[in-house]
């Protein structure tokens, strides 16, 4: 019976890893400003929405 | 002026959301291009302001990851055409990805990959970083960045190897473990 063999990569374990780390770090204010931009924006085009 | 349509604001919502989503994959992306942490989200900011402006050239239904991508690479490329400083990882990052999150069967120290990415070829890193870190397909990389796939997987080959001699002098085949 063939034996399974899964190649371990550990260069791709630690790019995962690299970015886990940055992605799972908590979001900065800087971004949620600029979404409340964009969602500002979004709200002063809605008919009916005074600009 | 007219109003938007109701299609056209559901489709902004959308856009906006998926822009969220993408904001962890895009700071990754960022940071592993140009290794400082605050260059790293002035581009990813850079990138969003662009694709909400551009927001009307988006196809709806099309990879909005890859088209992203695509236009926060070709920010970077502008940004370090004009600023030579953006040359290595921020260190504190890489020290506490050390401390934090060594892989149960890690052979290499992820500071060391870290530090090794920054001193390869702008070409190679994006493709390791693409295709090795976001799990970016080779298709999808080809898109971003402009070039067949065969393109993308002789510099990730290339990178690979590269990455390894800079990491501890091994080829970068060595650096394979089975387990049975």
């Amino acid at each position: 019976m063939p034996t399974a063999v899964t190649a371990f990569d550990p260069v791709s374990a630690a790019l995962q890893q690299l970015h886990q780390a940055v992605a799972s770090e908590t979001v900065p204010d800087d971004f949620l400003r600029l979404l409340e931009e964009i969602d500002a924006k979004i709200a002063a085009v809605k008919p009916g929405t005074p600009e | 002026m007219t109003d938007p349509s109701p299609a056209t604001l559901a489709a902004d919502q959308l856009f906006r959301d998926q822009l969220v989503a993408l904001i962890p994959s895009l700071r990754s992306f960022a940071r592993g291009l140009c290794g400082w942490r605050d260059m790293a989200d002035d581009l990813a900011q850079d990138a969003m302001v662009r694709g909400w402006a551009a927001r009307a050239s988006f196809t709806p239904g099309t990879n909005f990851r890859a088209w992203m991508f695509m236009i926060l690479r070709n920010q970077f490329y502008t940004t370090i055409r004009k600023n030579k400083r953006m040359t290595s990882w921020d260190p504190e990052v890489a020290e506490r990805v050390l401390v934090e999150a060594p892989s149960q069967q890690s052979a290499i120290h992820v500071a060391d990959v870290a530090r090794a990415l920054q001193k390869l070829p702008a070409e190679q890193r994006e493709v390791l970083l693409l295709v090795g870190a976001n799990g970016v397909s080779y298709e999808e990389a080809a898109d971003i960045i402009g070039c067949a796939i065969g393109t993308i997987k002789s510099r990730l080959a290339r990178g690979r190897k590269a990455l390894a001699l800079l990491i501890d002098g091994a080829p970068g085949d060595a650096l394979f473990e089975e387990v049975a």
